[in-house]
């Protein structure tokens, strides 16, 4: 049993030289202006071919080792701690962030370039996303509020979609090393981990504070949760009166929700997430034959929940803002991009 | 909530809600360093590609307003262009009209002077003609009459030299002269 432990990790180094060309030779094409042409010849041969197909075929042999060593075993609830700089622990749940933080801000690059009046594809790409969230937020959070939200907001959408599906990709949860008889992973999904979400839910809050600060005000804002929101000429003085109290303890109701928003955020995406690793892994260890098409149809729902948490994360997130700020009157006009 | 998220980060270990943070590998440090890690992903990215593609965007819809804009104008100045160029071409044609009733009625009223002109000259030609022609008939009659009447004279003074006397022949002569006198007044008249 050592022993094959022992071949499975020699498999998994043996695979990272042809994985990080796999990985890197489409990112290097992004930078590298024409594909090399040949004199002569018709067609252009990139130079990334071999490495791409080479890599490919490394990614399959290392899932499927990986796979063996890793499926059935429960995914740790926690990040594995790597090793340490300075004190400060290095996880695998931080290495995999900073991984697709790059590649975030590599990818929305390489798409974006410089922006033109007539778009290329790529700028074309984003610009759709970037609208339609633009349009999907404004009513919620109102026009006036939507122009200080959105660049967080976009920020919230692409981050978390980003890492949920990256949480797909083959060496996620697989590549890694045995310590002690236990298989420790290099990279886990970024949602996966509490402390990734956890900090989202931070910022999204401080987010919202800050926002409703600026544009209601301390005041406002305990108006807002606490004030008498009936109509006074419509109700008698008694009853406008006792409502006072309804209103006042709604609003204490009210700021139990708002504080306990940072674990429902924090806990809902993690749980999805989480939740979508460990039935992968379960569904690849049920039998030995269910590891090679099973699992396919499961990557689908997990594309489909990591698009569905990242938005129900951002418009969550929205609605909070626009409870407070919204106040109705720009409900029903769509915005215009404005920067 | 603050002390919540402290006992999260494990400054309060021993309780329920620092047990669930060890259990779910919750630390500060790493908390922060997701935290500063998201920020700064959502600042380089709005700084480097949701900004500028929002700019464009707006410059993009700021282009096409101007197009709809000079389009409508271009509209407009074409519609006006074409209601001028009627106007200018209704006019022409009503100065050409004009200009054709008028160089009609020149011409006619030219031809109608240049027809009594010609006329005039006509009829004062043929009145020339006749009183021509009437003085040559009447030199021509006179000549014919003076002709007959001497011939009468000498064909009656040969006949009647060995018959009438002197004083008869004088007196036939005188007769003769004034008859034919009177025949030529008479033919003067009619």
């Amino acid at each position: 049993m050592q022993k094959a432990k022992q071949s499975l990790i020699i498999i998994h180094e043996g695979c990272i030289r042809n994985l990080f060309r796999f990985f890197t030779a489409p990112v290097k094409s992004v930078f590298r202006s024409r594909p090399q042409t040949k004199k002569g010849c018709r067609y252009r041969r990139t130079t990334y071919n071999g490495s791409v197909v080479r890599g490919f075929l490394s990614v399959l042999a290392f899932c499927l080792c990986a796979s063996n060593a890793h499926a059935g075993v429960a995914v740790s609830p926690k990040p594995y701690v790597l090793g340490s700089v300075g004190g400060f622990p290095i996880t695998n749940g931080m290495v995999y962030t900073w991984v697709i933080s790059l590649a975030i801000i590599l990818i929305v690059r390489a798409l974006v370039q410089k922006p033109r009046l007539i778009p290329t594809k790529g700028q074309a790409v984003a610009e759709t996303v970037i609208e339609v969230i633009y349009n999907l937020l404004t009513p919620i959070v109102g026009k006036r509020v939507a122009k200080q939200a959105f660049p967080i907001l976009i920020g919230f959408f692409v981050y978390i979609l980003m890492q949920n599906w990256s949480g797909l990709l083959p060496g996620v949860g697989t590549i890694g090393t045995f310590k002690e008889g236990h298989f420790t992973y290099f990279f886990r999904p970024s949602n996966a981990d509490l402390n990734a979400t956890l900090a989202l839910a931070i910022v999204s809050m401080a987010t919202w504070a800050w926002l409703v600060l600026k544009n209601e005000g301390f005041v406002g804002a305990i108006k807002h949760i606490f004030g008498n929101k009936a109509d006074r000429s419509e109700l008698s003085f008694g009853i406008y009166t006792l409502l006072f109290f309804v209103f006042l303890s709604v609003g204490f109701i009210e700021c139990i929700s708002i504080l306990f928003r940072l674990v429902s955020l924090s806990f809902r995406l993690y749980g999805n997430v989480f939740g979508g690793e460990n039935l992968i892994n379960n569904i690849m260890a049920l039998a030995p034959w269910t590891k090679y098409l099973l699992p396919v149809p499961f990557y689908f729902l997990e594309i489909l929940i990591g698009v569905v948490q990242a938005l129900v994360f951002t418009l969550l997130v929205a609605v909070y803002i626009g409870s407070i700020c919204n106040h109705g009157e720009e409900e029903t006009t769509e915005g215009t991009l404005k920067v | 909530m603050i002390g919540c998220l402290l006992e999260i980060s494990g400054n309060n270990s021993g309780s329920a809600v620092a047990r669930l943070a060890e259990g779910f590998g919750v630390q500060t440090e790493l908390l922060i360093a997701q935290i500063v890690n998201f920020c700064l992903v959502t600042y380089l990215l709005y700084r480097f590609a949701v900004k500028p593609t929002l700019k464009t965007v707006e410059e993009r819809q700021k282009k096409i307003e101007e197009g709809l804009r000079f389009a409508e104008e271009m509209k407009a100045k074409q519609a006006s262009a074409e209601r001028e160029r009627l106007e200018v071409l209704k006019k022409a044609q009503a100065d050409a009209q004009a200009l054709l009733a008028s160089t009609k009625a020149e011409g006619e009223r030219y031809l109608a002077e240049q027809k009594k002109a010609a006329e005039e000259k006509v009829s004062q030609l043929t009145e020339q003609a006749r009183y021509a022609m009437e003085g040559e008939r009447s030199a021509i009659m006179k000549e014919a009459k003076t002709e007959i009447a001497t011939l009468t004279v000498e064909t009656t003074e040969r006949l009647l030299s060995g018959i009438l006397t002197d004083e008869m022949r004088a007196k036939l002569n005188e007769q003769a002269a004034a008859l034919l006198a009177t025949k030529d007044e008479h033919g003067t008249q009619a």
